[in-house]
């Protein structure tokens, strides 16, 4: 090709081409690597149903047919702090921080259960069976 | 003098005989004055960068960086101080002639370009033997684009930015190589370059002025009218007509001052109706100030900035396609990111003039490159694919040689001669007209907040 009349290489070009290479690569990994790794806490009320981040501190009142249920994302975990039920199982199930891993209020039909990846629902093995 | 960036096509061909070119010396001793030099360069960035808004974009924010190739060329070409002044007056240059003066898309080009030019100046003095233009190409436009990926992490996007980091990065090795092997060729053949960089004879030039393909001027043209419809010249006509009236009415630093001021006072609004009424303002100021924007390719932007920032789901969800869930504030924030980037985009097109003029050597330089600019914009020769550099070589060498005093004769307009207090006080009202619609919209921001 006419364009490459007089086109020499040299050595610097095919290291900074390497580096360059190399630098692409290794971004496109830590990004893909960072996606799938994120974890959501995904809440499902009567009212509707929220996801946010495990990584960022908020509270959220989920109404249900008996009254409202906190649930704080805290620290990287997620818990039921209060709730109307007569049992009070969940707020005693403690918090959960792995995918797949759920606590629930069933008597004021909310669930809470942390997923990860993008928005979605479906995750790989079961980090929580045993 | 008014710069018309965009003027119809004149039917005058350009009439360049060996007679009128320079002698040897004169063309040598031109070389020497890097002010000239730097200007020519900066105008034929300002076409490159035009060149790339016409080619198609895969992803809106894709920029190819072809307008980097005169910095890249003038490695060793200028002296520091005038090297980086090519590359500030890249960077100011394109943001007033495309209006974005005032926006984020300037703030990216700024850091973007100024950082390239310093490491690509570096490791070609450092490099010396053993790197070429394209080891030194690679590295500007990778560094380039991971410091517009930092900014716009950290300044506008979030962290939703590094999702299209690894195809940013990927896409500037691709260019750098490309255009690195392209300056490569264009240093080692070009004969514009040759005198430039004091290498060659300048009668090298003078056989370039004469060696004039057929006149394919006429042909161009008539070939170009039949492909504008009746209805999109209309269009045209009745824009640069509003533009004539615009930039006549007011200073254009009235102009941009009034700008910065609604830019201020926007940027400080959160809520996303506020945003919207300030977008619906900037639209419609840009369209009385005779503007070119295109509201299509605004919401294909706005769009894939809302997308990209549903991607990491925040707040109730309100929507599920399959197993990806639209939630309510990674909604909001995207659209609030979108009008806010869109907006100062629009509001930078409507207040920034073309005649802006800055003050000093380096508004000097900017004005020049202007005029080479309007120069090069008229070159009638082709510049065709397979032959390119020889063609761009020609391109250069013709706008160069020209004689600057004698661009009145080719049909550059006068500008209507309004009284300057007039402009001054139309520009005052611009200012405080804009203040009060501004500062109203912001007290409607905090009464809707807090009621």
């Amino acid at each position: 090709m006419k364009l490459l009349q007089g086109v020499r290489l040299r050595i610097l070009d095919l290291v900074i081409f390497a580096a360059a290479a190399i630098l692409v690569a290794a971004v496109s990994f830590a990004v893909l690597r960072q996606q799938q790794g994120t974890l959501y806490v995904q809440i499902s009320g009567e009212g509707g149903e929220w996801m946010a981040p495990l990584d960022q501190e908020a509270e959220y009142q989920v109404p249900g047919p008996i009254g409202i249920t906190l649930v704080h994302i805290h620290d990287g975990t997620a818990a039921i702090e209060e709730s109307p039920c007569p049992n009070q199982l969940c707020v005693a199930s403690g918090s959960i921080s792995q995918a797949n891993q759920w606590v629930a209020c069933l008597p004021n039909k909310v669930f809470v259960r942390i997923t990860g990846g993008g928005g979605s629902v479906e995750a790989g093995l079961d980090a929580a069976a045993y | 003098m008014q710069q018309h960036i965009d003027r119809q096509y004149t039917t005058q061909p350009l009439q360049v005989d060996a007679s009128e070119t320079a002698s040897c010396s004169g063309v040598r001793s031109r070389f020497a004055d890097s002010a000239d030099v730097t200007a020519l360069l900066a105008a034929f960035c300002f076409f490159l960068s035009a060149v790339e808004y016409m080619l198609p974009k895969p992803l809106p924010f894709m920029r190819l960086g072809i307008a980097n190739l005169p910095i890249l060329l003038a490695v060793d070409m200028l002296p520091l101080g005038w090297y980086m002044a090519l590359a500030a007056a890249k960077v100011v240059g394109m943001s007033i002639i495309s209006g974005t003066l005032f926006s984020y898309v300037a703030l990216f080009s700024l850091a973007g370009t100024i950082v390239a030019a310093l490491t690509m100046r570096g490791l070609w003095k450092l490099g010396g033997r053993s790197i070429s233009h394209i080891g030194v190409s690679i590295a500007g436009a990778v560094i380039s684009n991971a410091v517009q990926m930092l900014i716009a992490r950290y300044v506008i996007f979030g962290t939703v930015a590094w999702l299209i980091a690894p195809v940013f990065l990927a896409t500037g090795l691709v260019t750098g190589t490309l255009m690195g092997l392209f300056a490569e060729a264009f240093a080692a053949s070009s004969t514009w370059y040759g005198c430039a960089a004091g290498r060659m004879g300048e009668q090298a030039m003078t056989s370039l002025l004469v060696d004039d393909p057929e006149d394919t001027s006429q042909r161009d043209i008539r070939r170009r009218q039949k492909r504008t419809s009746a209805r999109s010249q209309r269009a045209q006509q009745a824009r640069l007509v509003r533009r004539e009236r615009y930039e006549s009415a007011f200073e254009p630093w009235g102009s941009a001052l009034a700008g910065m001021v609604a830019a201020a006072i926007f940027l400080f609004q959160h809520g996303i109706f506020i945003k919207m009424l300030f977008f619906l303002v900037f639209i419609l100021w840009a369209w009385a100030a005779g503007k070119r924007f295109s509201l299509f390719a605004t919401l294909l932007v706005s769009l894939s900035i809302i997308a990209a920032n549903l991607l990491l789901p925040s707040g109730r969800v309100l929507a599920r396609i399959g197993a990806f869930a639209i939630t309510e504030r990674a909604l909001v924030d995207g659209i609030a990111k979108a009008l806010t980037f869109e907006g100062l985009l629009y509001l930078s097109k409507a207040s920034i003039v073309p005649g802006l003029r800055l003050p000093g050597l380096f508004g000097d330089l900017v004005a020049n490159a202007f005029r080479y600019y309007d120069r090069i914009i008229e070159f009638k020769g082709r510049i065709r694919p397979t032959m390119l550099i020889r063609d761009i070589d020609r391109l250069l060498a013709v706008v160069w040689t020209r004689d600057m005093l004698g661009s009145a004769a080719q049909g550059s307009r006068v500008e209507i001669a309004q009284p300057g207090r007039a402009r001054m006080m139309r520009s005052l009202l611009l200012l405080a007209l804009v203040a009060a619609i501004s500062g109203g919209f912001a007290v409607l921001g905090n009464l809707l907040v807090r009621g």
